[in-house]
Order: C-alpha cells, then sequence, then structure tokens
C-alpha cells in the first residue's frame, strides 16, 4: 500500500504546484550589451539609468521626441482635466484603421499644448472621451487646449515584435533570443544601427522601405523567415519598432565610447570605488545633458538622411540587354585584378576565394583574425556568397543585384564599388545572374 | 439507485442522437464547407463514416442500456455462459470485417484520383513549384505564356507564402522540401501532402470559388513549425494573368524602367476581389 499513498502525494503536489510553472515570472528586459559590462560599477548603472529615462522598459516605453521616430501621435482637444481624469475628443477616431490603434493607447503619454509629458493612459473609452492617467505631475491642462497622446505605435509594435521576433533577435535586439543559438547564420544584431541589404548608396543606413521588404520576403538561405501576410498596418509598427531599438543599442554604444576612456575597469584597476562614484556624478552632473542631446541629434540625422530621395540608389542607366556580350564583359571584371570580385567569391563563384583562406584585418580594428576568413562588423565568420546557388539574400532583382554590387553589403567585407560605371555594373549583374545556369550545364556535361 | 447504471449508458445514445439531429443547423462540422470538387467527395467519405460509427454506437449503447435494465429485477443467480459460442464470434467477426472492406472498397475512387498520379486528371495545369523550408514557402513559377520546368530557369518567378491559382481549374503544385519534413495542408480545399526531402510531389486541386484559403504546415518541422503560415488565393484567370505578369515586372525591375512608381520598389498584397 505504500507507494500509492507516494504516488497520491506526488500527484496533488504536481497539480498545487502546476499553476506557478517552473520559469521566473519576470517580465522582458532590456539586456545590457557587453562594452556597458566593461565600465565601472558607477559607469555602468549611469549608462542603465540613462537609457531607462530615454528609452524606458520593454514594459513601460518611452518615446524620446528627438529621435526620428513615428511612434504614432493622436491630437485632440481637453475638456476638462481634474489632474487624474481627463475629458478629450480626439482626432480622427471612428474609422476602422483609428479603432485598431485605439487598442493599443493604454500606456501611451499625454503631452499639454507646450508639449509637457501630463501623465499616462491607463484607460480610455472612445464613447465619450473618458481617459484616466497615471504618473501624473503638477503640470495642467487647460480647457479647449490641444492635447497629445503619443506612443500607440510604438507599443503596437513592441507588442508584435514580442510575439514574432523577439525569440531570436532578443529583447533588446541583440540578435540574442532563445531560439538564436540554433542558428548557423546569426540573427542580426540591430544594435548598430546596421542593416545589411539597402537600396540606399554607400555610408546609409537601411531606409524603412528596406526593412519593410526584408520583413515580407524574408532572407532566402538564412533563418529570416517571410512575414508576407502580415497586415501592412502592423509591418509599419515593427519597422518603427526595430528602428528605435536600433537606436537604442546605438546610444547605448555612443555613451560607452564617451566613459571608456575614464571609467572602463580595465584602465582603473587600482582606484577606489568611492572615487569613481563621484566623478562619474560628475560627468552626470555636468557633460551628460549635452553629450545626450548630441546623440539624439546624430542620430536623427543618420536616420533621416536614409529616408531622403537622394540617397535612394537608382542606376543612371538602364540595364539595357542581357546577351551573351555583356555576361563576357561581366565574366571579365569579376576576374579582373582591380575589381576583384573573385578573391572572395572565387574564380568560379562558389565563394572559395583566396580570402577565405587568409588571415585578414578585422573590422574597425588593425588586428588579424585568429583563424582565417573573413568577419563582419558583428565579429561573425562569414562566408563570400556561393553565387551557384541562385540564392540571393537581399533579393534576386536585377535592381538588387545592382545595389549590392554598386553600394555594397553593409556591415560586411563586402564593399560597394563606386567607381565602376552603371554599365559595368549591370554587366558583373549579368554575369553573377547567370552563374547558377552555368555551373549547372557544366555540371552536366 | 439500482437504475443508475442503466440510466448513464442510456444517456449517451440520446445524446448523440440530439447532437446529431441539430449540428447540421449549428454548423458543428467541419470549420468550412470543402471549396473543392474533390474536397467534397472527401467529407461525403467522412460523413458515411460518421453515420456508420452513429449508428453502431447508438445501437450498440441502446442494446447496452436494455440489458442492464432488465437485469435489475434479474433475480437469476447464475448468469449465461456464452464464450466459445461460435455463431457469435462469426457474427462479430464478419459484420465488422464487412463494414470495413465495404469502406475501403468505395473509398478507393476518392484516393485514386487524389494520390494516384496516373490516374489525375489530364487537363491540368502545372502553376507552381513550393519548396517548404523551415519556415516558409517558398514559391516558383514559370515566366508568363511558359511551362514550369523541373530545373529553374533565368526567368522563372519566385515569391513566398503567396501561391495564387487560377479560379475553377485544376491545378497542379510540384511539391519539394528545402531541409525536414512539411505537410501542405489546406483545410479549406482538403488538401493534405507530406513534402518530404529528395523527393518532387505532385499535388494538384481545384478551387471552386474565389477567395484566399488558409494555408498551414501541418507536419511538427522545429520550434518555427506555427510560423509556416500562407495563403492559396484562388483568383480569375485574368487576375491570375495580371498577377504573374506584375510578378515577371517586378523581377525583372532595374530600376530605371520610364514607369517606376514606386509600387515595384515594394511588395504589395492584392486582396481577393470577391471574398468567399
Ligand atoms: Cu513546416
Amino acid at each position: 500500500m505504500r507507494p500509492k499513498v507516494h504516488l497520491l502525494k506526488l500527484l496533488v503536489a504536481a497539480i498545487v504546484l502546476s499553476p506557478f510553472g517552473c520559469t521566473s515570472k519576470r517580465g522582458p528586459e532590456f539586456a545590457s550589451g557587453k562594452q556597458t559590462g566593461l565600465l565601472v560599477s558607477a559607469a555602468q548603472e549611469l549608462v542603465r539609468s540613462e537609457l531607462k529615462s530615454s528609452f524606458g522598459t520593454p514594459t513601460s516605453l518611452v518615446a524620446w521626441q528627438v529621435l526620428p521616430v513615428d511612434y504614432g501621435v493622436f491630437e485632440g482637444k481637453a475638456t476638462k482635466f481634474n489632474g487624474q481624469d481627463l475629458v478629450v475628443s480626439l482626432k480622427g477616431i471612428g474609422s476602422n484603421a483609428a479603432d485598431r490603434r485605439l487598442s493599443n493607447l493604454s500606456g501611451s503619454v499625454v503631452t499639454n499644448e507646450a508639449g509637457v509629458a501630463i501623465g499616462e493612459v491607463t484607460h480610455y473609452s472612445p464613447s465619450d472621451g473618458a481617459m484616466r492617467l497615471s504618473n501624473t505631475g503638477e503640470a495642467k491642462i487647460e480647457s479647449d487646449t490641444t492635447v497629445r497622446v503619443i506612443g500607440d505605435g510604438l507599443q503596437f509594435g513592441r507588442d508584435l515584435y514580442l510575439r514574432h521576433c523577439m525569440h531570436c533577435h532578443g529583447v533588446s535586439g541583440d540578435g540574442d533570443g532563445p531560439t538564436a543559438k540554433y542558428f548557423a547564420v546569426k540573427p542580426r544584431d540591430y544594435r548598430r544601427g546596421t542593416f545589411k541589404f539597402t537600396s540606399t548608396v554607400q555610408g546609409v543606413r537601411a531606409s524603412r522601405d528596406d526593412l519593410k521588404r526584408i520583413i515580407k520576403l524574408g532572407i532566402p538561405g538564412t533563418y529570416m523567415p517571410s512575414f508576407m501576410l502580415l497586415p501592412d498596418d502592423e509591418i509599419v509598427s515593427l519597422v518603427e519598432y526595430i528602428r528605435w531599438l536600433s537606436m537604442r543599442g546605438e546610444v547605448e554604444n555612443s555613451l560607452y565610447i564617451e566613459l571608456s576612456n575614464d571609467f572602463s575597469t580595465e584602465a582603473n584597476k587600482d582606484k577606489a570605488r568611492a572615487e569613481f562614484k563621484k566623478e562619474v556624478d560628475n560627468f552626470a552632473a555636468s557633460q551628460l545633458p549635452g553629450k545626450m542631446s548630441e546623440i539624439g541629434r546624430d542620430l536623427a540625422e543618420t536616420w533621416s538622411a536614409s529616408e531622403d530621395e537622394a540617397n535612394l540608389l537608382l542606376p543612371k542607366d538602364a540595364r539595357g540587354n542581357v546577351d551573351g556580350d555583356s555576361i563576357k564583359r561581366g565574366r571579365e571584371l569579376f576576374l579582373n585584378k582591380d575589381v576583384g570580385c573573385f578573391s572572395c567569391h572565387g574564380e568560379s563563384g562558389r565563394g572559395n576565394g583566396v580570402s577565405t583562406e587568409t588571415f585578414n584585418k578585422l573590422p574597425n580594428s588593425t588586428e588579424l583574425s585568429k583563424v582565417p576568413g573573413l568577419f563582419d562588423d558583428w565579429g561573425n565568420l562569414v562566408k563570400p556568397r556561393d553565387l551557384t546557388t541562385g540564392i540571393y539574400r537581399g533579393g534576386r532583382r536585377p535592381l538588387d543585384i545592382y545595389r549590392r554590387i554598386r553600394a555594397g553589403i553593409k556591415g560586411t567585407p563586402m564593399q560597394g564599388f563606386s567607381r565602376l560605371e552603371d554599365q559595368q555594373v549591370w554587366d558583373l549583374t549579368n554575369y553573377v545572374l547567370s552563374i547558377p545556369f552555368k555551373a549547372h550545364s557544366e555540371s552536366k556535361h | 439507485m439500482n437504475k443508475f447504471w442503466p440510466c448513464f449508458f442510456m444517456f449517451w445514445p440520446v445524446l448523440a442522437i440530439v447532437v446529431f439531429a441539430i449540428s447540421p443547423s449549428m454548423g458543428w462540422w467541419f470549420p468550412t464547407e470543402a471549396f473543392s470538387p474533390l474536397g467534397k467527395q472527401i467529407d461525403n467519405l467522412f460523413y458515411m463514416i460518421l453515420i456508420i460509427v452513429g449508428i453502431t454506437f447508438i445501437g450498440t449503447h441502446i442494446g447496452l442500456g436494455y440489458v442492464l435494465w432488465k437485469a435489475v429485477d434479474n433475480k437469476e443467480p447464475k448468469a449465461w455462459f456464452s464464450h466459445g459460442s461460435h455463431n457469435l464470434e462469426m457474427l462479430w467477426s464478419i459484420a465488422p470485417a464487412g463494414i470495413l472492406m465495404f469502406i475501403s472498397l468505395y473509398q478507393l475512387d476518392v484516393w485514386t484520383r487524389y494520390r494516384v498520379q496516373s490516374k489525375y486528371p489530364k487537363d491540368m495545369l502545372t502553376v507552381a513549384e513550393v519548396t517548404a523550408r523551415q519556415f516558409e514557402w517558398r514559391i516558383r513559377y514559370p515566366a508568363p505564356g511558359k511551362k514550369l520546368l523541373p530545373s529553374p530557369q533565368p526567368d522563372d518567378l519566385y515569391t513566398v507564402n503567396d501561391l495564387h491559382v487560377p479560379v475553377n481549374r485544376r491545378v497542379l503544385i510540384r511539391l519539394k522540401s528545402g531541409d525536414v519534413q512539411h505537410s501542405f495542408f489546406v483545410p479549406g480545399l482538403r488538401v493534405k501532402q507530406d513534402a518530404v526531402p529528395g523527393t518532387v510531389i505532385p499535388v494538384w486541386f481545384e478551387t471552386l470559388e474565389i477567395g484566399d484559403y488558409d494555408l498551414t504546415c501541418a507536419e511538427l518541422c522545429g520550434w518555427g513549425h506555427y510560423k509556416m503560415r500562407g495563403r492559396v488565393l484562388a483568383e480569375r484567370q485574368s487576375d491570375y494573368d495580371k498577377y504573374i505578369k506584375s510578378l515577371a515586372h517586378d523581377q525583372g525591375y532595374d530600376g530605371h524602367n520610364s514607369d517606376r512608381d514606386g509600387s515595384a520598389e515594394l511588395v504589395k498584397i492584392e486582396k481577393a476581389t470577391d471574398k468567399k
């Protein structure tokens, strides 16, 4: 009879404990980057608190107005405000699209006419315009003035990101989510602000449309799947959230660069802890605000540049006829020493060029790599594309190949070729697109 | 209390009869009706099996309830020992065997049309090659006016997760897998076929109505299995031709076309013209 009693106990225990589960109950959190960990603890604290005040936490986002991010804004007229309850008539509601947006309103920030934050929305009822606010301060809203409710788009993007992207790209966009460890090709770490496949000229970031295209089409040959069937407004919100996460990562990196001279653990092994605290506090009080607005301005500039029509890379000349001559000229360019495609992609385009076997300089460094091969800005060993497979990660349109050759693949050893004539780039494009079929017919004979 | 068990066992056949009676009006069957001719035949097979098991279930339970009811007042101390009765054994072996034999013969026709390649309809349009991979459906169409060839051609058209087919036409796809085993499942058309690495499996179907039909993966293929959401969009022949043409235009796009209006820069998802 004994074992039975034990079994029963076990069963009861299992039933009682099952609602608690085994995993921790903590919500999503933004992890600190590796570089931040290289700072002394007081400086680490500063980076964290600064990021928290400019970007918030995954559950309580902050919309830093300096950044060129479309956070989603509703404008409206305030009719009554008693310090906590606001009656407001929002503009443009009543349409399906707006009603869908309203469901993401809770958590948004309300600002008054002067742009001062009044509080956060905790509840809103569209029928009578009654809005309940939390975290309210001293600031006032006069009747009949304009208020803005900011952030529904970012929150919608966040929700979608956590559902569709987080498990690979990580909560903070570091490319290290729970499923990332299963991949040979690492998920993108957004925090450098670099995205590989863009329609923009050399040195310019990815545009919104580039991110949209990647989300819709996926990246063939990698684990990035297609989200073709997500509704357009969801993709738009996702893109904004991903851009915002990138900017957050860049702010962290900029702060690290700013602080690393004076406060890296490496350089300050024999200094007392208390001293740092004072110096860091000093820095925070005197220099940080100015530094942050500088960082914000720089980000606004670089990210706005990618939306600039002038930075969209379009060929001056049309592709023209795709004939044997063009392909032959492309092949010659491919093997040309000054152009040098073959040194990475190999003479037959199999991605086995000589630089995959030599020790090369690491990106942004003067050091040589410890293993032979080519490395991207994220420190991953990358293989030059095997052009015989017919798989093109950044798209297979002639224009896509043109852009890869002309502007390069950002953040990788594939540099753009700005010196070539348009027609030469087209010849190369035509040759590259012909390789899979040539390889195929060769293997047959 | 003596009558509890007879009542208990009688309750279930009564419930079954009630459910059978009301379910047609409540829509308690497949999530949607079948939108393909073969799908309707497959549904009929399911209905037939349902009728057989329904009658069997109700009959045996009423029998069981009846016997229990009679036994409540039975004071006979000795039971009737039926074990080893040759006639009874024959009866309950032959009857189910006959029913199973009937089902297997009855469904042969549908099965053959659905799965036996030599019996596939002759007038089929091979629309595309569909390659399942972790975790999406990569689709390769032939260029407008051309036939799909087994190996990729320079003018082939590529897309992902969005399979367009002309409505009211028998179409065939060539199903492949890029990595592990997947399953091409379109519930609305009653199509389900595993994609097996190393093989090319022809799958045919015909849509009866314009509309989009969910495409899912029905073989647990990895952690992102649930991400393999696609759709089969059945449209008018003219819309289908237009779609293939727009794909061809997009694929040949060199950024210099005089008709550059930005539309070729982004993939557009068109809505079905008429919803089913
Ligand atoms: Cu699958």
